[in-house]
């Protein structure tokens, strides 16, 4: 039932790199910078560390390296930063900005100098980094080969299918965001829903239920097979729109689906949300956007963060 | 030590011939009046040496002298004041600068080797099996001029790496010349020094070091547990 | 699981948006929901919800010693209600408190509660220590204003 485009869209969704114990000045090397920042998107993220208690980085698409770092490591790098956003009055953590593409960031500089040395001989980070690289020319020297002499390997996302019988659908109708009784639902109620859906939550509970009175909001109706399909790993955003764009043509053709939908989840621990806004941990890390795709077209976007967010643009 | 009393008129009477018949009873030599007079100067001289000539001649023109004994009043001596320079003037004189032409590396180089001598000197030797306590407690009472340190954490980022020898050491300042013969002023507050000395690195805690050195040698620390800058 | 979106964005350009909320941000907003809308040929309206989420999700874990009966869902369900009891009484007791999942071999369940209610099941979580007369302790090991977060935590992404 899933077109082939599609799925062959969602088998190449990329692979992706896990280095272990890789340098961060080996992020700010000019050949790195040269082979892979200006060559095309770059992405890096730090694994298993935690925002909250950690330093992590990441280097953003732009070719802007991003250290989130506690006080006593700020104190003992030696690189210019500004205080976290969420650190309260006494400021426990301290966010630095290191951009790789700027004009005065050549081996010349003072300033790459000083961030090497602040990086290789002050105070060495490594951390395990999450690596993916996308471009469109033609290819350069790869990831693989680049980092041969750290301990990289490549990983594919994992993907799982599965489809729901018989489920309980909400009605919505695209062009009216709160929902009307007895005509559509709401966009949180079908946010919730989708939760409950990929908790494989009971959606038929009676409110007078001992376990959960949580049910499917009303009005829905009954849809014999959805179909749901989940990638597990490190993302990037262009196979994200390539996704997306796959999506919108599956309503190329009539269809008996009304709408839907794609859901992405930020990772908790990433220094940066959106963009360059600041992500924090409170109670929890959590940064997602929701599309929902209608037959004619129409979309809808959710956006989802909690304390220590900025509010997406 | 008196002198019979004549009025001054009589001066010239005092240096008189003796009348032969009174120098026949005493069976003395009799002087002329200039004799006299030379003796009678030379013998006051001697028997009052520290009095000046003006001060004798005043004493036998003077018409009574008192005889009796008087304590003598102690002459407190006047203490006197250490002229130095104000804070003002030192500053207007520039004394404590170093001129640009003396800010040189090389120049301090010897004083550097000065210091580690005297630090050895100071921790008996610094053998490699001392005890880095002992050390920690002779480098706290040290001089650090000339010492070559480093700023190992700042709070201000662009002080970290600064490293140096020592030149003066101030309330609130280090005054470091780098390798690059540069200057520099590093605050001690909220920046935590490293030095090096045969194999023992030593951090200095600027913020607790806010002393002159020369206070610093009096002053008793105490043991924290943890210090943050 | 993805990490960021830089580029979406730029497919919203079109897009006007109207925000409700008003401009300033303070920091004890606990959520926000950010609903674009985007209509073929008109301008797509924009809602911006703070603070708005209903109920708060936890994701729990029961830790038992091994051996020993295994509580079923209703059981879970008492034990959760007992635990409000012990700590917060009668009124504690009331809090509406759903069990949309509950895994009985690895003890691990999903629970929704008001939002107000958050820190009061937590708290009663937290302290509970005996079930049935046995050591017992909840981890919560995740919680959320939205139900969809649970589904992908990426502290739990493990890559080997």
């Amino acid at each position: 039932m899933l077109p082939e485009v599609l799925k062959s869209t969602i088998a190449d969704i990329g692979e992706y790199y896990l280095v272990r114990n890789l340098p961060v000045h080996e992020l700010v090397t000019q050949e790195f910078i040269d082979a892979f920042v200006k060559k095309g998107s770059c992405y890096a993220l730090t694994y298993k560390t935690k925002i909250d208690q950690d330093n992590t980085a990441a280097l953003l698409p732009n070719g802007k390296l991003i250290l989130s770092v506690d006080k006593d490591t700020y104190e003992e790098l030696g690189l210019q930063g500004r205080p976290s956003q969420y650190s309260g009055k006494k400021v426990m953590r301290y966010i630095i900005t290191i951009d790789l593409t700027d004009a005065g960031f050549h081996p010349e500089s003072k300033k790459y100098n000083r961030v090497l040395w602040a990086l290789r001989e002050k105070k060495p980070l490594e951390f395990d980094f999450l690596l993916a690289w996308y471009n469109t020319g033609a290819e350069g020297s790869t990831l693989m080969s680049y980092f041969s002499k750290n301990q990289i390997q490549a990983l594919k996302p994992k993907i799982t299918f599965s489809t729901l019988r018989d489920l309980q659908c909400p009605v919505l109708k695209s062009n009216d965001l709160q929902g009307k009784p007895e005509e559509s639902c709401s966009t949180e109620e079908l946010f919730e829903w989708l939760g409950a859906v990929l908790n494989e939550v009971s959606l038929d509970n009676k409110s007078s239920s001992f376990l959960s009175t949580y049910c499917c909001p009303e009005p829905n109706t009954v849809v014999e097979k959805a179909f749901l399909c989940t990638i597990t790993g490190f993302i990037i955003p262009e196979k994200i729109i390539q996704l997306l764009e796959q999506l919108c043509c599956y309503f190329g053709e009539p269809k008996l689906a009304y709408w839907l939908t794609l859901t992405v989840h930020g990772f908790a621990d990433s220094p940066v949300s959106w963009r360059e806004v600041e992500h924090g941990f409170h109670k929890g890390g959590e940064n997602l956007y929701n599309f929902v795709i209608f037959r004619n077209l129409d979309y809808w976007l959710q956006m989802a963060v909690v304390a220590h967010d900025d509010c997406p643009p | 030590m008196g002198l019979t009393p004549g009025p001054p008129c009589l001066a010239g009477q005092l240096y008189r011939r003796l009348p032969p018949e009174e120098t026949g009873e005493l069976r003395l030599q009799p002087q002329d009046s200039e004799k006299a007079k030379t003796f009678v100067h030379a013998f006051l001289k001697r028997s009052m040496p520290k009095m000046k000539d003006e001060a004798i001649q005043d004493m036998l023109t003077r018409k009574a002298v008192v005889l009796e004994h008087y304590a003598k009043k102690k002459v407190k001596q006047k203490r006197k004041k250490t002229k130095g320079f104000t804070a003002k003037q030192r500053r207007e004189l520039r004394l404590f600068e170093i001129e640009p032409e003396q800010q040189r590396y090389a120049i301090f180089l010897p004083l550097h080797e000065l210091w580690k001598q005297y630090i050895r000197d100071l921790c008996h030797g610094l053998k490699p099996d001392a005890q880095p306590h002992m050390i920690q407690g002779k480098l706290l009472k040290a001089d650090l001029h000339g010492a070559l340190v480093t700023v190992t954490k700042s709070k201000c980022p662009s002080y970290v790496g600064i490293t140096g020898i020592i030149l003066q050491e101030f309330k609130h300042v280090f005054k470091i010349i780098t390798k690059e013969d540069k200057l520099k002023v590093v605050p001690k507050l909220n920046n935590v020094f490293s030095l090096e000395l045969d194999g023992f690195i030593s951090y200095i805690y600027g913020s607790k070091f806010l002393l002159r050195a020369s206070e610093r040698s009096a002053k008793k620390f105490k043991l924290k547990g943890t210090i943050d800058l | 699981m993805q990490r960021q979106a830089q580029k979406f964005c730029a497919l919203l350009k079109s897009v006007s948006c109207v925000s409700l909320a008003n401009p300033g941000w303070d920091s004890t907003v606990s959520s926000v929901f950010v609903t674009w809308c985007q209509t073929a040929p008109s301008p797509g309206p924009r809602r911006v919800l703070r603070r708005a989420a209903e109920h708060h999700y936890l994701r729990v874990r029961l830790e038992l010693p091994d051996g020993g009966a295994r509580p079923n869902a209703a059981q879970f369900k008492q034990l959760v209600v007992t635990a409000l009891r012990e700590l917060h009484g009668e009124v504690g007791a009331a809090l509406p408190v759903d069990v949309l999942t509950y895994e009985e071999k690895t003890l691990s369940a999903i629970l929704r509660v008001i939002s107000s209610g958050l820190v009061k099941l937590w708290s009663a979580l937290t302290l509970l220590g005996f079930y049935q007369n046995r050591r017992c302790a909840f981890r919560v090991l995740q919680t959320s204003p939205f139900l969809l977060a649970l589904s992908g935590n990426s502290r739990e992404l493990v890559l080997d």
